[in-house]
């Protein structure tokens, strides 16, 4: 929550020297945010960011309190002056006395209420400088009687409500609090109309009309407008969830059930109250003409908390004297007592109800220290010598390197995706994790399948002919029960041709030295192979419709596989043959098993690539070598036109050219 | 000869052919070269050394005489070695590794030289892990700040009565609960102590897609976060600064400081927003008497850190008497943007597909 102070206003409750920038500065290291410090209307005001377990110093007194620990600390002279009205006056004897209105109180709903009649209130306009204040915090300017709440909520941080008690009374006299049933409804101040789903705090009239949505805002029907002459000024201490719950439900985010569901000090009440008397009597005019009102049964009562010094100086490493931190924690309301030379007794004040535990104190101590003055330093404790045995993140960075450098480009895209994505899986939609409150319709299921985003992702850019995408990430497959499994997948996407991505895969591989991988087609003309290692499937490679190559991995499955160094093999003695056999095959006659036929023909044929295709003429590159020793072109000569007649005749392929000698011997 | 002096006179012949007028006649060549030449009376001298010292003597030889014969041989042919050194390279096709990618390396890489280890969790996960085993009870204020996604299934929460110091009664494994998308990597903080089974140390960097349903300039629906979380007997607040300054000098440059000021997370406590000091203006929020326009007063908020809360630890069968730890977590993209001279200023733009962005990397 953010809240703007000026300058001038915080000196009302600080007293000090020290100018705007550096009190902002100053702010900002130990206390509240200062995010802005901006000029308005002559003065500087402060744009401070209260974090939400700190309602107590959501206002002009609560920064001050602050700010004069912070700035004692850093050296400054600085003094808290808290705020304090006159006491409340008995009843004028001027005006004739007004009956407080019948209050059917009930303690389970309410902490405390107070309440008080004020009469001859003036519709008077709000004074200039109290108008100046409002306006350089961004509060909108009515009329005193209207404005008067904000500004008391705004210097002192507790939100109060002024019925108008004609209203009101004419409503039954009176109201109770409770529980609002459903079916009933309510036209709040700013126009708007709720129906209460029940359940929701309401003040009921006698007469069964909702004349308030307590802490949260009021109702029209009881409304302070220019007619008004008295009215009933309020402040409770509502259920903070239930104040929140209505606050959501019927999304009246206001000022008020923004601090009142937070835990707010009901002993605030009473000041607030006798300041709100001081301002209606002195701007409008107004005079007591009720008793006050307070039912309050059961009052906080902090709880001491045991502060040990050893611990505090082993949490900060900054020795820091009992006086020290006594000065530290009184400056923030607390009261501080020492039980011996460790331990100092410590109870925090009633509007510090986040003050439960010693580390709360730490936390404290440190801050108005300043953390900036601590020490850094690397902490000299054992290491982990445990790692999770699945973690595949130096593969993945391996997989991200290889491939970029292989001219692939890596992507990020969405885990959530369109239905019309999701259904591209393959997966039913059903079969889907669907979020219960997506954003947009684009942003609604969890994928299933990398290769939709991809494809979208080649759509985007339709003019890079060439372009080869890929990303790594989960799929997210949902289970009976349970947590959904999240399986990593690299998933790849080109415009190239099916060699060339073969190729690249291929040479992923050999960088990864992983063993001989088998794809396996269901058969040897299709569009989808699987990628296999014995019984394991990898993954899948094949041509979408649209005519790109696709190649999808399992890192889960490769990672296993995946080696660090290959296995040395003795550098080679004898001589190696090469030679190039070019064959003319049959309309769909598969290659794969031409090369396996080569492959598998002789031991003594220790490799064999295709080199190229034309036509239907495909160029074979093999390699012949005994380990044992040189091989002749005789022999060589003999297992190759052994291997041409069979291939010949086992494929009804035709050697081109000559069966003559090719041999082209090498080292 | 002694080996030294031949030494000495290959130098001095080295240093001779260097000096020659240039171009090398014919002459010089058989001065050189020839049967009679230089070369080969060095050579000769060879022979009269000691075995043990014809290995150096005659490597230096070589490599003389392998300098002044391609010498000749360019001086021969000089327009066969000549290429137009004006030429453009031929790119090859080059991918790129995408922007997160590398920011997460580079960040792994610094944690993983102070001894952290990198987990993984999961990226949907049981509100009990998100919220809850942080200290972040059903229905509390807290949780609306992280603007999370729910999954649309069936909600297996049976209603216990919740106290605080006893969190692990509401363990999914006992209670079932809600399945959402993880909205910070700090789901991560109490599985790691589940996964070392409460025995500390821990020094775990989870860095994983997250997810919040906010979008604009500066957020996306997914977004990538890094946790660091340090688990053991005295940690203490100045280890935290200490972490955090490494990172800052390791990942931005020399000179580039954390700082922590006060803030709130209910899983921390104490709890920080972290700033690092800018390096644009050298954290003086300054450049040539201007404001800097890239920082504040001299700092970038980067992210949120702070002393694990003791109901954390009990989350994850840890003794608050006896361990204490401190956790950090912010965006990589955050983080990476603040990279000196990126300039980017629309994180959006990482998840597009757009190549005229994606190969600027």
């Amino acid at each position: 929550m953010n809240i703007q102070i000026p300058h001038q206003w915080l000196c009302e409750f600080l007293e000090t020297k020290v100018e705007p920038s550096e009190l902002a500065r100053l702010l900002s290291l130990a206390g509240p945010s200062v995010e802005k410090l901006t000029e308005s209307e002559g003065d500087w005001v402060y744009d401070l960011e209260i974090t939400s377990n700190r309602v107590d110093a959501f206002s002009v007194a609560g920064v001050a309190r602050e700010a004069a620990a912070i700035l004692r600390q850093a050296g400054h002279e600085a003094r808290f002056l808290p705020p304090a009205p006159p006491p409340i006056p008995k009843p004028d004897s001027r005006v004739a006395p007004l009956p407080l209105p019948q209050i059917e109180f009930d303690q389970k709903l309410c902490r405390r209420l107070t309440c008080i009649v004020l009469d001859q209130v003036q519709s008077v306009a709000t004074p200039a400088p109290l108008a100046k204040r409002l306006r350089q915090v961004d509060l909108q300017v009515h009329q005193a009687t209207i404005d008067i709440t904000n500004y008391l909520c705004h210097e002192l941080g507790y939100p109060c409500h002024a019925f108008d008690y004609h209203k009101l009374m004419a409503l039954g006299g009176g109201f109770r609090i409770r529980e609002a049933s459903a079916a009933t409804s309510v036209t709040t101040l700013d126009g708007r109309h709720h129906h209460l789903l029940g359940g929701e705090i309401v003040y009921e009239s006698f007469s069964g009309e909702i004349i308030d949505l307590p802490s949260v805002m009021g109702a029209l029907n009881t409304a302070v407008d220019e007619k008004t002459s008295a009215i009933l000024l309020l402040l409770e201490s509502i259920e903070p969830e239930r104040v929140r719950w209505t606050s959501m439900t019927h999304a009246l985010r206001t000022t008020a059930a923004q601090i009142l569901e937070k835990e707010a000090d009901p002993e605030l009440m009473s000041v607030v109250l006798a300041r709100g008397v001081e301002l209606y009597q002195t701007i409008a005019g107004a005079r007591v003409a009720s008793p006050l009102f307070d039912d309050y049964p059961h009052p906080p009562s902090p709880q001491a908390i045991s502060l040990s010094l050893a611990q505090l100086t082993s949490q900060l490493e900054v020795e820091l004297t009992p006086a020290t931190v006594s000065e530290i924690l009184a400056q923030l309301g607390c009261q501080v007592t020492s039980l011996d030379s460790d331990k100092l007794s410590v109870t925090p004040a009633s509007f510090r109800p986040d003050l439960l535990a010693p580390i709360d104190l730490v936390e404290e101590i440190a801050r108005i220290y300043g953390y900036h003055n601590l020490p850094s330093r690397v902490m000299a404790t054992a290491l982990p010598l445990n790692p999770p045995s699945t973690a595949t993140f130096q593969l993945e960075s391996q997989l991200g390197v290889i491939l970029s450098l292989l001219g692939w480009q890596e992507l990020y895209t969405y885990s959530l995706v369109s239905a019309e994505l999701a259904q591209a899986s393959g997966f039913p939609l059903e079969a889907h994790l669907k979020l219960k409150n997506p954003l947009s319709s684009d942003r609604l299921y969890l994928r299933r399948s990398l290769l939709p985003s991809l494809q979208e992702a080649l759509a985007a850019n339709p003019l890079t002919t060439d372009l080869s995408v890929f990303e790594l990430a989960h799929l997210y497959h949902p289970q009976t029960t349970g947590l959904p499994i999240e399986e990593l997948h690299l998933t790849l996407l080109s415009r190239r041709d099916y060699r060339t991505v073969r190729g690249d895969f291929e040479a992923l591989a050999a960088k990864l030295f992983l063993p001989p991988l088998e794809i396996r087609p269901e058969q040897p003309w299709a569009n989808q192979a699987e990628i296999c290692y014995q019984t394991s499937k990898l993954g899948s490679l094949g041509q979408l419709p649209s005519g790109e190559i696709y190649l999808d991995l399992i890192l889960g499955e490769i990672a296993p596989l995946v080696q660090t160094h290959p296995s040395y093999q003795p550098l080679p003695k004898t001589a190696f043959h090469r030679q190039m056999l070019t064959f003319t095959l049959g309309q769909k006659q598969p290659v794969g098993d031409i090369l396996a036929a080569i492959n598998h023909f002789s031991p003594l044929i220790t490799q064999v690539t295709l080199d190229s295709i034309y036509d239907l003429n495909y160029a074979f590159k093999l390699e012949f070598h005994d380990p044992s020793k040189n091989l002749t072109s005789e022999e060589v000569e003999e297992i190759r036109l052994a291997l041409i007649q069979a291939i010949e005749s086992r494929y009804q392929a035709k050697l081109v050219g000559e069966a003559g000698h090719q041999d082209a011997r090498l080292s | 000869m002694t080996r030294d002096q031949l030494l000495d006179a290959i130098e001095a012949l080295r240093v001779e052919f260097a000096q020659e007028a240039k171009p090398l006649s014919p002459e010089s060549m058989s001065r050189y070269l020839g049967k009679n030449g230089r070369l080969r009376l060095l050579a000769k001298q060879l022979a009269s050394l000691p075995s043990e010292a014809r290995q150096a003597v005659g490597q230096a030889l070589n490599q003389v005489k392998t300098d002044i014969e391609r010498t000749f041989a360019q001086q021969a042919t000089p327009e066969a070695n000549e290429i137009d050194l004006t030429l453009p390279g031929l790119a090859p096709q080059l991918g790129h590794r995408h922007p997160i990618s590398q920011a997460i390396d580079s960040i792994s890489a610094i944690f993983t030289r102070l001894g952290f280890v990198r987990v993984r969790y999961p990226e949907v996960d049981w509100d009990w892990y998100v919220f809850e085993s942080l200290n972040m009870p059903p229905t509390h204020p807290a949780r609306d700040e992280w603007e999370t996604f729910f999954l649309d299934v069936p909600d297996t929460t049976q209603t216990v009565t919740y106290d605080e110091r006893q969190p692990r009664q509401r363990h999914p494994d006992l209670i079932g609960g809600k399945l959402v998308l993880t909205t910070h990597t700090s789901n991560g903080q109490v599985r790691e102590m589940e996964r070392v089974q409460g025995q500390p140390p821990i020094r775990m960097i989870n860095i994983a897609r997250c997810y919040r349903r906010q979008q604009d300039a500066t957020h996306t629906q997914m977004f990538h976060q890094f946790e660091g979380l340090v688990i053991d007997r005295g940690i203490s607040i100045p280890h935290l600064r200490g972490t955090l300054d490494y990172f800052a000098r390791e990942f931005y440059g020399p000179g580039v400081k954390s700082r922590i000021r006060p803030f709130h997370f209910r899983f921390t406590e104490p709890s920080f927003e972290v700033d690092f000091s800018c390096h644009i203006c050298a954290g003086t929020g300054q450049i040539g008497g201007e404001k800097c326009k890239l920082c504040k007063a001299g700092w970038h908020e980067v992210g949120g850190a702070g002393m694990v809360h003791p109901n954390v630890l009990r989350a994850g069968g840890i003794d608050p008497e006896e361990y204490s730890g401190f956790a950090f977590g912010w965006g990589v993209e955050r983080t990476y943007t603040l990279q000196p001279g990126l300039n980017l200023d629309d994180i959006r733009l990482l998840y597009s597909a757009d190549l005229r962005f994606l190969r600027q990397f």
